[in-house]
């Protein structure tokens, strides 16, 4: 499956270029109006049409993918963050703290984490700007989502605490912060990479499913999600199925994602 | 043994209680919109008299506040929805079925497909590309668009959740059967000629059941968290509708109802799958 791996890292360094350079090749701002050609359809001006409020929805998906791709990673480091750090003392702390880091672990997993976004999301201010609107959206989605992963690392960095290596290292007079520092964090990361990959497309996935319902990032700011949002209306998708071209960039690059991070959980 | 057991779910239940009403508090009161009351909007009130609200509203205690919450809960008394203009407690009794069908109903169908489908692709490997392709085209969908798909094909929402839930099912049950297939004792029985079939179910399913049971909580979980795109997007009147219009509405004392009444579910399904899994494996050794 390595050629699987590699097309998937083409196509998501791709994507990132595409995104990257989207104030230079989008056609026009993502705000941008052209209200005499409001609904329509896609031509050699406007390649994938234009929507209800006559803006161009090629720019928009450019300027909606630097939003998705750039914001998804930054929530998904603060989560993996956030295990790592509880994760590894779960791991490696005295029975009792070990096992109240657990229990927290497991009463967070259990929570329904979309119910809790939704609140947090729903309590964002009438007047709040478009851009706080979504780094708020995703900062809540990495301090949300660590709970999986935690429990991942805690596994373990609890099996490496009884392996071996660990305790001859340990009989040779090497200090805790060596043992952590040469023995457990080289032995983890693999695991940390792969969780982030984990994480990516399941908050990209939840960005969508929150703009899906209107509750994602604030117009005008587009995001793949909010741009999802017209397939609400029924009639749209058959009339124009080019509003579809969100959907189908969001599941190639949560496919890509999802490839890179087997091969990287296959390394670790 | 059981008395014991029982007391540890009871207590981890509240406390789980507990920290996810707290928790969802917290994220209201530490929201940037919180005491931004939508009367402040308005073009005709004074300075002062905008001052006031947002003062009233940020020196409301939030400890004071979930213990009244807490208090009212007790009793039975969640508030009353803003938007809808209805007790919550009558909301939840008119709802609370329909979602706990969907739920239901999906979550059986998301089993009977996945774990066969799982099984088959371990024993017949022609079949296992289109399916693990299938299976991971399913994982990159967001459940919105899966919704949105079922509504436009005049399918139920129940349908929906059992797509959100399968792909899971599927992959972790297949984990588990290859993790079984190298184990002395499969390959003892296929050494000896027993048929494939025979060595999946009794060698390599049967074992395997305490730790695919496990996934029966994390299912629940996952079901409830896809019932709010599909109920929302399919018009399906249940909680997931309810707490979608809550949250477009600002209306917080049905979400936090309703956070409550899935936490509760969510815990209990949870503690359900590890008890079966803890009893299997006393029965095993």
């Amino acid at each position: 499956m390595k050629w699987a791996s590699r097309m998937a890292w083409a196509f998501l360094i791709l994507v990132y270029l595409v995104a990257l350079a989207a104030p230079w090749i989008a056609p026009a701002g993502y705000a941008d109006q052209f209200r005499d050609h409001a609904g329509e359809r896609p031509s050699a001006r406007f390649p994938l049409g234009v929507d209800e409020l006559g803006r161009d929805r090629l720019s928009r998906l450019l300027y909606g993918t630097r939003v998705s791709l750039f914001l998804a990673p930054v929530a998904a480091t603060i989560s993996v963050g956030l295990a790592f750090a509880i994760g590894l003392t779960a791991g490696l702390a005295t029975p009792f703290l070990a096992r109240t880091l657990d229990l927290v672990i497991d009463l967070l997993l259990s929570l329904p984490t979309l119910f809790l976004l939704l609140i947090a999301r729903a309590m964002l201010p009438l007047n709040a700007s478009p851009f706080a609107s979504v780094l708020l959206t995703f900062l809540l989605m990495g301090a949300l989502g660590w709970p999986a992963s935690a429990r991942v690392l805690s596994g373990a960095s609890r099996a490496l605490r009884g392996s071996t290596f660990l305790v001859q290292a340990r009989a040779l007079g090497c200090s805790s912060a060596g043992r952590l520092a040469i023995q457990i964090l080289p032995n983890l990361w693999p695991l940390v990479v792969a969780q982030f990959f984990f994480l990516v497309p399941i908050f990209i996935l939840a960005e969508a499913n929150l703009g899906i319902l209107g509750l994602g990032v604030s117009e005008p700011l587009p995001s793949w999600g909010s741009m999802l949002g017209e397939l609400t209306n029924p009639a749209g998708i058959s009339r124009a199925p080019w509003i579809l071209a969100p959907a189908a960039l969001l599941l190639m690059v949560a496919l890509s994602f999802h490839i890179a991070g087997k091969q990287e959980k296959a390394l670790s | 043994m059981w008395p014991s057991s029982i007391l540890r779910f009871l207590s981890r239940l509240g406390l789980g209680l507990l920290i996810g009403g707290f928790l969802t508090l917290l994220l209201v009161r530490f929201a940037p919109g919180f005491g931004v009351d939508e009367r402040e909007l308005d073009p005709a009130l004074s300075e002062a008299t905008r001052t006031r609200i947002r003062n009233q509203a940020e020196q409301r205690s939030i400890w004071r506040s979930y213990a009244n919450y807490v208090e009212g809960a007790l009793h039975g008394d969640f508030g009353t929805s803003s938007s809808l203009n209805t007790p919550v407690r009558q909301l939840l009794a008119d709802r609370a079925p329909v979602t706990a069908n969907a739920v239901a109903t999906g979550l059986a169908l998301a089993w009977i497909i996945a774990l066969p489908l799982a099984a088959l692709t371990v024993v017949w490997k022609a079949c296992e590309i289109p399916f693990m392709a299938a299976n991971v085209l399913l994982l990159c969908l967001p459940a919105g668009l899966v919704a949105v798909y079922f509504f436009l094909m005049g399918l139920p929402s129940t349908g929906v959740i059992a797509a959100g839930v399968a792909p899971k099912v599927f992959i972790y049950s297949r984990e588990m059967l290859i993790a079984s297939e190298r184990r002395p004792h499969v390959l003892g029985a296929i050494a000896r000629g027993v048929h494939p079939w025979r060595v999946l179910w009794l060698h390599r399913v049967m074992p395997a059941a305490p730790e695919v049971l496990a996934l029966l909580g994390v299912s629940v979980t996952i079901a409830l968290g896809t019932a709010i795109p599909a109920e929302a997007l399919c018009d399906s009147p249940g909680l997931g509708q309810l707490a979608w219009k809550a949250a477009v509405s600002r209306d917080l004392a049905p979400l936090l109802a309703i956070t409550w009444l899935m936490t509760v579910v969510a815990f209990t399904a949870n503690a359900f799958g590890a008890a079966v899994t803890s009893s299997q494996r006393t029965w095993r050794e």
